[in-house]
């Protein structure tokens, strides 16, 4: 009985300390764990292979703050890759603060592959939320009158072509959620419905749940949800990066987690038994 | 091991974070301090060169003058910090608080009413579609609250409460994907850091 009472008090700081071990053996030495490809991560990984076509414009917002980056970053990485291979030029804007800063964190790796000026470009950060978004995309100028290097918007070349969101093929973003900037409802509402084009949107995998039925309403074209759901897409891209690299770290986390869970309700179905107390709250 | 400074001080910040697990210490909360002071910092920046680049030299160099009326609204923000004249900051947050909402409301109807409707109603070709449909309806009964629910009510309403349960539980489950900011912070401090890992 005793030891079991303990199972519900054991000290915090010997968790965390089995956590790190959890998270750092598998970096350190990867177990290779399988895992499969989810519908979510193949359709959107479909829709960039079967859509954008060499020279396509497309809207990629970074709107993400700094503290999800670890999560945020393998999607954006491995969604960045693909437009650059199918030949997409990238507008690169950002509805949270952090955002001009981490997208050119992001874009650095493909600098050669997506030459500044020419097929990216960074016009910053755009205040505002959903009303700015909105004026942006039917005014863009208006907006953003130079990138953030302080280059005239209008004088950049791959520009020219760009007029408002009807030279757009698809919009990107990578969201943290609505305390970013820009949130996933608010995408749909511009991009999908008011101005009819795909949005793609790259996720927190807290955020999963409530931004489903946008993507099983089919108002959502592209939908990967955290660190998984990006290693779903470096699969398919056959590109492995952080994602791939960090799996084996995070499920054997998630089983640590699991077991605790699991000792901790042992724990407190056994002190209640033992105490002849009944367990649930009462509607 | 990084010959990097950057790398150096993210690395120290990033132990220096971890040690608020043993307990809460003067180090960490510096490190607390630090972080909000340059997240205010940067967004003192940012907003100082979205005044100046959008408001402020297109309506000195351009004359587009009509800019200084979201300047003026700008500013008017500010008189809250004066009692007389307080109510002032009213008008720019109505002005903000209206634009918002008509922007809302234009794809709100659309976007998260009828074709949410529509994608929970149709089609119904598998087992999974019907558990939605039911799921919602039952879930919907949950929150009648103009009579008690009784009988067959009742039951559809107590199905209602189980199929939230199951709802907060994968949104639980969901929750636990914040592993992978550590996860990442690990990769940093063993691949970028100490240079261990590829």
């Amino acid at each position: 009985m005793r030891s079991l009472e303990k199972l519900q008090a054991i000290d915090r700081r010997i968790l965390y300390l089995l956590l790190a071990l959890a998270v750092a053996i598998p970096l350190y030495k990867p177990i290779g764990l399988p895992f499969t490809v989810g519908a979510e991560a193949r359709d959107s990984f479909n829709y960039v292979e079967q859509n954008i076509k060499p020279g396509d414009l497309v809207l990629m917002s970074f709107d993400m703050s700094t503290g999800s980056l670890p999560e945020l970053e393998p999607v954006a990485i491995a969604v960045m890759a693909h437009l650059a291979k199918k030949g997409a030029s990238i507008i690169g804007i950002a509805t949270a603060p952090d955002g001009p800063m981490l997208a050119w964190q992001i874009w650095r790796p493909f600098e050669k592959e997506l030459p500044y000026g020419e097929r990216f470009v960074n016009l910053g950060f755009l205040a505002g939320g959903e009303s700015g978004l909105a004026a942006f995309l039917e005014n863009p100028y208006a907006v953003f009158r130079q990138d953030i290097r302080g280059n005239l918007a209008q004088n950049i070349p791959m520009l020219k072509g760009f007029k408002d969101v009807k030279d757009l093929k698809m919009m990107v973003s990578i969201n943290t959620g609505p305390t970013g900037g820009c949130s996933v409802a608010q995408w749909v509402r511009i991009g999908f419905t008011t101005h009819k084009k795909a949005v793609w949107i790259g996720l927190n995998a807290v955020m999963a749940p409530g931004s489903m039925p946008y993507y099983r309403s089919g108002q959502l074209k592209g939908y990967v949800a955290g660190t998984r759901g990006a290693g779903e897409y470096e699969m398919l891209l056959k590109r492995p990066g952080l994602a791939i690299a960090g799996m084996d770290a995070q499920a054997m986390a998630h089983a640590l987690i699991i077991l605790f869970i699991f000792l901790g309700n042992i724990g407190m179905f056994a002190v209640k038994r033992a105490k002849g107390q009944r367990g649930g709250v009462k509607p | 091991m990084s010959a990097d400074p950057a790398v150096w001080i993210a690395a120290i910040f990033t132990l220096v974070t971890f040690s608020f697990l043993w307990k809460s210490n003067y180090v960490y909360r510096l490190a607390e301090h630090v972080l909000l002071a340059i997240a205010t910092g940067h967004a003192v920046v940012l907003g100082y060169e979205n005044v100046r680049n959008m408001g402020w030299t297109p309506l000195v160099t351009k004359g587009q003058y009509s800019l200084i009326i979201p300047l003026i609204l700008g500013l008017l923000l500010y008189t809250r910090y004066v009692k007389s004249v307080s109510w002032w900051s009213r008008i720019p947050t109505a002005v903000i608080i209206g634009c918002g909402t008509a922007m809302a409301l234009r794809g709100s109807l659309q976007a998260e009413l009828l074709q949410q409707i529509a994608a929970t109603a149709f089609p119904m070709n598998s087992i999974e579609s019907w558990l939605v449909l039911l799921g919602v309806a039952f879930t919907v009964v949950y929150f009648i609250y103009t009579y008690k629910a009784a009988g067959t009510t009742g039951g559809i309403s107590r199905i209602g409460r189980i199929m939230m349960m199951i709802g907060f539980g994968a949104a639980f489950g969901s929750a636990t994907g914040r592993l992978a900011l550590v996860v990442g912070r690990f990769q940093f401090l063993m691949r970028d850091w100490l240079g261990i890992i590829k």
